[in-house]
């Protein structure tokens, strides 16, 4: 799988589970954030992470925060912080 | 998978389909056509030669002043670029080493044919401009050294990561391909070591523009 790391510690992410709870594509998204739609791809794969803009932007197109979306952790399942 | 004709994947096809046209009747040898398309053979490849090598300047400057498509290398064509990639680099250090073998074949040789290994090499160097040619139109080109400004600007930040990393890299080979190059250079080494000689000066300026020039340009940028 090609790796573009652009020499910072992976950023962990929900893109994909909130692009199908709100049934956008990749496209979409990359066309509201002004990328290519493989670079969204890429992001969701944690192969490249973006930059703080690009981060900024990707929360703004679900209106989220920017930590809902973006983690430099692992997510927890929801059903683990119920427990 | 899309295609988009436009001029220069025309003078791209055109290009691949003379030059390989040409390396074809360079590499059969005559007596197979029979003597009587002897002179045929001669007038065919004469034709061929004048209109191959201004197709391949004319497909070069459409690369050069053209625009770039900007796509990333995309995962179905990865498989079909790499075998490119190192088909052209083969042909490329093939021709170089045929070429300059027969540089030392003599003409009254009877052991080995000298226009063999000419035309063996010429071929093979064709055939590289193909792979080459073929590699930068599956990638459209996005890794052409000479984009416009303007299509750098319509990258993303992830496509600018990578061909940073892309050019980073290539610079590398470029210089050690260089350095080596005239290390190897037999002008060089059969000659003595004279430095007034025009290659001998050529070829350490080279080298060391190649090693120096990075520093130098970052010398001149505000946050180096």
């Amino acid at each position: 799988m090609l790796c573009i790391r652009n020499n910072v510690d992976m950023i962990h992410n929900r893109i994909a589970v909130l692009r199908t709870e709100s049934g956008l594509s990749r496209q979409n998204i990359a066309d509201a954030v002004g990328v290519n739609y493989q670079t969204i791809g890429f992001i969701e794969r944690g192969d490249y992470s973006p930059s703080l803009e690009l981060a900024f932007k990707i929360a703004e197109v679900f209106k989220l925060e920017i930590t809902d979306v973006f983690n430099d952790q692992p997510f927890k399942p929801l059903i683990e912080r119920k427990k | 998978m899309k295609i988009k004709l436009d001029l220069r994947l025309w003078l791209t096809i055109a290009s691949i389909v003379v030059g390989l046209a040409y390396a074809i009747i360079i590499l059969t040898p005559k007596y197979w056509l029979g003597d009587d398309l002897g002179y045929g053979w001669m007038d065919t490849m004469g034709r061929l030669h004048q209109l191959l090598f201004p197709l391949l300047f004319a497909t070069l400057l459409s690369y050069i002043f053209g625009r770039s498509n900007n796509k990333i290398l995309t995962k179905p064509h990865k498989n079909l670029g790499r075998t490119l990639a190192g088909l052209a680099v083969l042909t490329i250090i093939g021709s170089y080493i045929i070429t300059a073998v027969s540089v030392h074949i003599s003409v009254m040789d009877e052991t080995r044919n000298k226009f063999v290994f000419e035309n063996t090499g010429t071929a093979l160097l064709i055939a590289s401009y193909v792979f080459v040619l073929l590699l930068l139109n599956i990638q459209k080109f996005v890794y052409w050294p000479l984009w416009s400004r303007k299509d750098r600007s319509t990258a993303d930040e992830r496509q600018l990561v990578v061909r940073n990393r892309v050019f980073e890299k290539t610079y590398r080979y470029i210089v050690a391909i260089v350095a080596i190059y005239w290390v190897v250079n037999p002008k060089i080494i059969n000659t003595s070591f004279d430095p007034s000689r025009l290659e001998l000066i050529s070829g350490y300026l080279a080298v060391l523009l190649l090693t120096g020039l990075s520093s130098i340009v970052a010398a001149w940028q505000k946050d180096s």
